[in-house]
């Protein structure tokens, strides 16, 4: 009797620390757009916890803005978190990631958009799985235009910049909408402008050099000066309006909207009028650029296999559906199952988008995707607001941000 | 207010004079150092290290965070290269002389406004005690959340002062669209956060000036206007002083309320000290030791205006 307590009690204690062993709580840094996106991601969290019950999340949702610093935190104390969602891989934070070709598979990567997969590769490593992928393009008030009577081109047609900015201008004064056009005041909602007319800072293929035509950036920089003279709110793009873009757009107050695909599940819920997105104008070429998440796990962390699993699952071709569904979002797995949204406008728009992305040149994915581009954007706003105010000149500005990706350039060897 | 003077036997820290026979013991000799040490240990933790660590970085070239396995990141000693850079660094010098221009014009408009508040609402009633809390609540709340609210004030199609404006015939004022204007909204904004905390002060200097002063001058049949100035004015050149470079430092370290209120734009027409050393550090690669520098000079200019406000405070005593 007493042998078999004793057994008993050591094959139950022995279960408890088994049990203890498998369970994980995985640290997750996260960021979200509002609550109903934290709510949302929650809910995956839970349904992947279902689905293994060994696995449970401990969720810090962090905003957008700071996640540098924090990756910077993280680094310089060592201490990582188990897995995160970035949208670019700090240099600092390069050594504590994981390889993912080793820990799934070197062919892995291949499933994804090739333009936002590219950035995850770091030489032979993949250090990120692409989670989801954004195009910027633009949004049209269909209903603005039906009102003035000028006809939106097909996307394969398209338009212009010099053709498109007559249009609105008249769209906007025959349907008495406030404003012509509205621009996210971005770096990167920009910088589609040069690519469009075929400029971009680093090359395509390594070795990273800075690649830029001073004089061809300093003209389109131009055009875009004159854009914003002709047909945005006044200020706007000085960078110190208070004006919102997006609220002017889906309040009807602008017949178009520079913005992005993140931008297609808040207007299928919230604009009150038909809406469209594309064809976004072209310059000598037509182009987007390539954004959205990555998912990356920290090779510090003492759950990497656990890790690793959840990242297989989340970027699985089933659940980016689901994921980009619920999100509004663009699939960042190649494999997915066409994703139909619940509303018909935003199902067409998030086609109309992933078509511009893929019709992009390459320098559309490449140039964000270098790490040294990440020291750029800064100085690219701080320059275009500073020309757009009158502050210094296109030349100056144009100069100002070969300077900085020069300098980032040279930091990084 | 006079310095008490020690008397023997009395520490000059006010303890009671200890027992000879215990005078030497470890104890006693320790005690106002114990008293005292989480005071100091607070003091060099948060201020003397940070310092003396931000002088050292002004000596390397490095980024915010150093990272063994980043070579890239590793310290490289520099020595004065940094401070020296300064001299024909442009964002710098511009920054600096925006910061100074705004000091010189928003400081005098804050002490006029503040004390002129003070004076209409000095008199000790329940009324006035209430509009006093209502004027001081700006000083409670986050500058982050002052520069928002001002924001959609300022605001070009939907803000109120636009709005009010327009009420009045006039044109709608790009606040925050154009240099000037931004500028203006900024040293508006600035003086109305700061315009409470500095009132009470001078209410306090106010209340310190006895009534026989302007009894007696009453009697002589001086008018209101003499009173403030041959009275008022002069006894309140202390306090004024006090508020003259608190509010010079204030002003200084203006950053939270340009953040939310203008982003330091349009273009760069707002973007003052503190946040060119943010920039500096946080938005360039391996810059984090030219900002440590550009942090000394402010810590310099502080430092001489703290020096000032010492003495002044002395000299009132």
């Amino acid at each position: 009797m007493k042998t078999l307590k004793t057994i008993l009690m050591t094959a139950s204690a022995l279960a408890m620390t088994m049990s203890f062993a498998a369970a994980s709580e995985l640290k997750l840094v996260w960021y979200v757009e509002n609550d109903q996106e934290e709510a949302d991601t929650r809910a995956l969290l839970d349904q992947y916890t279902k689905l293994h019950p060994e696995t449970t999340f401990d969720l810090e949702i962090t905003p957008y803005d700071g996640m540098i610093q924090k990756f910077q935190q993280y680094a310089a104390s060592g201490i990582m978190p188990d897995l995160s969602l970035t949208s670019s891989m700090e240099p600092v934070i390069r050594p504590f990631l994981a390889d993912l070709s080793k820990e799934i598979g070197p062919e892995w990567i291949n499933d994804f958009v090739k333009g936002w997969a590219d950035g995850a590769k770091l030489g032979d490593k993949v250090i990120a799985a692409p989670l989801r992928v954004t195009s910027t393009g633009i949004f049209l008030n269909a209903d603005a235009f039906k009102k003035a009577g000028v006809a939106i081109p097909d996307q394969a047609t398209g338009w212009t910049w010099e053709e498109f900015i007559p249009k609105i201008k008249e769209v906007a004064e025959k349907s008495g909408t406030r404003y012509p056009l509205v621009w996210d005041v971005s770096a990167s909602r920009w910088i589609v402008h040069e690519y469009q007319y075929g400029n971009h800072i680093y090359t395509e293929k390594e070795p990273v050099k800075v690649v830029m035509d001073e004089a061809a950036w300093t003209s389109t920089l131009d055009k875009f000066i004159d854009i914003t003279k002709a047909a945005m709110p006044p200020g706007l793009w000085s960078g110190a309006s208070s004006d919102n873009p997006k609220e002017l757009f889906t309040a009807g107050q602008a017949a178009a909207y520079m913005s992005g695909s993140w931008q297609i599940a808040g207007l299928a819920t919230n604009a009150q009028f038909a809406w469209q997105a594309g064809p976004t104008p072209r310059g000598t070429v037509a182009s987007s650029i390539y954004g959205g998440d990555y998912i990356v796990a920290f090779n510090t962390s003492q759950h990497l296999p656990e890790a690793v699993e959840f990242i297989k699952w989340v970027t699985s071709p089933e659940i980016q559906a689901q994921y980009a569904k619920t999100f509004g979002m663009i699939p960042a797995n190649l494999k997915a199952p066409p994703v139909k949204y619940d509303n018909p406008a935003a199902t067409a728009a998030i086609t109309a988008m992933q078509n511009e992305l893929n019709a992009s040149p390459v320098y559309a994915a490449t140039d964000q995707a270098w790490p040294q581009m990440q020291a750029v954007w800064g100085t690219v706003k701080s320059a275009v607001t500073q020309a757009v105010a009158g502050q210094i000149s296109s030349a100056e500005a144009v100069a100002q941000i070969k300077k900085a990706a020069d300098s980032s350039l040279e930091a990084s060897k | 207010m006079t310095a008490a003077i020690p008397q023997q036997g009395s520490s000059a820290l006010g303890f009671h004079p200890v027992p000879k026979g215990r005078r030497n013991s470890l104890f006693n000799l320790g005690w106002p150092y114990l008293l005292m040490l989480p005071t100091i240990a607070l003091l060099v933790t948060f201020t003397l290290y940070p310092l003396v660590q931000g002088l050292m970085m002004a000596f390397f070239k490095r980024g915010v965070v150093v990272v063994p396995q980043v070579p890239s990141t590793l310290p490289q000693y520099v020595g004065f290269d940094n401070f020296l850079g300064l001299l024909s660094d442009a964002d710098f010098q511009t920054s600096l002389v925006k910061t100074v221009a705004f000091v010189v014009i928003a400081v005098p408009l804050n002490i006029v406004a503040s004390l002129a508040l003070a004076l209409l609402l000095s008199p000790q009633t329940r009324f006035f005690a209430v509009v006093r809390t209502i004027v001081f609540f700006p000083s409670m709340i986050s500058l982050l959340i002052i520069g928002v609210s001002w924001r959609w004030l300022f605001g070009l199609n939907n803000g109120l002062v636009n709005y009010l404006l327009s009420l009045a015939g006039i044109a709608p004022v790009p606040w925050l669209e154009q240099d000037t204007m931004a500028q203006i909204a900024m040293i508006i904004a600035w003086v109305w956060a700061q315009a409470g905390f500095n009132m009470m002060i001078f209410i306090a200097g106010l209340t310190a000036i006895s009534a026989d002063y302007y009894e007696a001058a009453s009697i002589d049949g001086t008018s209101k206007w003499r009173q403030f100035t041959h009275i008022t004015l002069p006894l309140l050149r202390p306090t004024m002083a006090v508020v003259l470079v608190l509010s010079s430092i204030e002003a200084f370290k203006v950053y939270e309320l340009v953040v939310s209120l203008t982003g330091g734009g349009p273009g760069k027409a707002t973007v003052y000290l503190i946040q060119t050393i943010y920039d500096t550090a946080f938005q360039k690669p391996m810059q984090a030791g030219v900002a440590a520098a550009q942090s000394m000079v402010l810590f310099a200019i502080l430092l001489l205006l703290t020096i000032v406000q010492l003495r002044l405070s002395r000299s009132q005593t």
